[in-house]
């Protein structure tokens, strides 16, 4: 369980968060709520990428994180393999992700030539093959087809362990990954 | 391939147009202290060619300032890795390189005449030329290695061994490249002015020195072109290994 208490955080003039208060327990938690109302923020602070300007983080300390980030974040200059090899050297499990998120044939590919679609694709098995007790996903089915898009949030559902928080702005999406949602208002 | 060909083509009438100035000059004037004809030029450096202490020369020169430059790019990469990574060096190194490359070549040259074995002066001299090139390009390019992609690096508790190799490597090629290319042709020029300052024997800085001394200007044009031939070719030799290296 982390739990974020009486979290603040401003950039300049700008205040994100005020008061913040909530729980993520085991299993897939998600938040919803239109652009620009600090999730991300949110969950940077529970990742600890950054720190907030007052309140704590419980229950974070020793826990390996692993995550999606709003951008891709990948090597551009390797292969798709690689960018999932860099952050664990499991080699047939790497290829396994891959191959599930349909990304087979696209293995030794460079990132740079990739889809958006897929380069996502990459960003989850990635995060997925590294060894993590707090999963954070933000906006993980980003730019995806419509065919391959269930296919991937069933490998999530079945993949995420630990404590997984998934910022999303599709309901249907919250509704078919189950659990705790958060609705986020301004 | 078929694209450099076409290259070489396109330019070899705008060497023949400078082939062409040059032989008219060279007519005009009339005088080979002055300037001599390519023609002349070229027998002497086909003269010169034939015998060992042309290769020799080559050799010995070659030699020693590559060793310079060897030493300058390795001691760069390291001094602006330490400064990036901890504010003391930094404070400590940048000016020292700043002045580095702020002073003449030709102080250096003395100073060094007076503290070294005048064998070692092109290294020394080669190794000060390069090293500012090559610190300041590479701090440039740790300065804009993207701070998402360690800051992602760390999320995921990425070994030291992984971000320099897949991160800072891959974004300081190019820097470290350019430096290599540009510092490669300073190198040759500030060792052979050094030898030349300092009249190292059986280097080519010497002959060209006994060719000032004798006047013998086809000598002169001769180790000139040579000199140029031998820097384009390290330049080349550098831009293919740092194409497959960035590759």
């Amino acid at each position: 369980m982390i739990r974020l208490k009486n979290i603040c955080k401003s950039f300049g003039e700008q205040s994100v968060l005020r008061d913040i208060s909530m729980e993520f327990a085991e299993g897939i938690t998600c938040i919803m709520g239109p652009s620009g109302v600090g999730k991300t923020t949110l969950i940077n602070i529970a990742a600890g990428i950054i720190a907030p300007d007052c309140g704590e983080i419980i229950g974070l300390h020793g826990k390996k994180v692993s995550m999606i980030f709003q951008e891709d974040r990948l090597l551009e200059w390797e292969t798709a393999l690689t960018n999932v090899l860099f952050v664990n050297n499991n080699r047939p499990r790497a290829i396994e992700l891959l191959t599930q998120a349909g990304l087979a044939d696209s293995l030794h590919k460079k990132a740079a030539d990739l889809s958006g679609g897929m380069k996502r694709r990459v960003c989850l098995c990635r995060a997925l093959i590294a060894q993590h007790d707090l999963l954070i996903l933000d906006e993980p089915f980003k730019g995806l087809d419509a065919e391959i898009k269930p296919s991937i949030m069933q490998m999530v559902k079945d993949h995420a362990n630990g404590i997984t928080i998934c910022i999303t702005h599709d309901p249907s999406e919250a509704e078919f990954l189950g659990g705790r949602v958060i609705s986020f208002a301004s | 391939m078929k694209e450099k060909f076409f290259n070489a083509v396109k330019f070899a009438p705008v060497i023949l147009f400078w082939f062409v100035v040059w032989e008219g000059a060279a007519f005009l004037i009339q005088s080979d202290i002055i300037i001599v004809s390519p023609r002349v030029t070229f027998a002497r450096l086909f003269e010169l060619g034939a015998t060992a202490g042309f290769w020799g020369s080559i050799g010995t020169s070659l030699g020693r300032i590559l060793r310079g430059f060897l030493l300058a790019l390795g001691a760069g990469v390291v001094l602006a890795a330490l400064c990036a990574k901890f504010k003391i060096a930094e404070r400590l190194v940048l000016p020292a390189v700043k002045v580095l490359n702020a002073v003449p070549i030709a102080s250096f040259t003395i100073l060094a005449l007076m503290a070294f074995h005048s064998s070692n002066l092109s290294i020394f001299i080669a190794f000060v030329t390069v090293l500012p090139i090559v610190f300041f390009n590479t701090l440039k390019g740790i300065e804009s290695t993207s701070p998402q992609l360690l800051e992602m690096a760390n999320i995921f508790r990425v070994p030291t061994y992984k971000k320099i190799f897949y991160i800072y490597l891959k974004t300081l090629a190019p820097f470290v490249a350019s430096a290599a290319t540009t510092g490669v042709g300073f190198a040759w020029k500030s060792g052979i002015a050094a030898e030349l300052i300092g009249v190292v024997r059986g280097t080519i800085g010497a002959n060209l020195h006994t060719a000032r001394i004798f006047l013998n200007t086809a000598d002169l044009f001769a180790w000139t072109i040579a000199i140029v031939v031998l820097s384009y070719l390290m330049e080349n030799a550098l831009r293919f290994f740092f194409g497959k290296v960035i590759k």
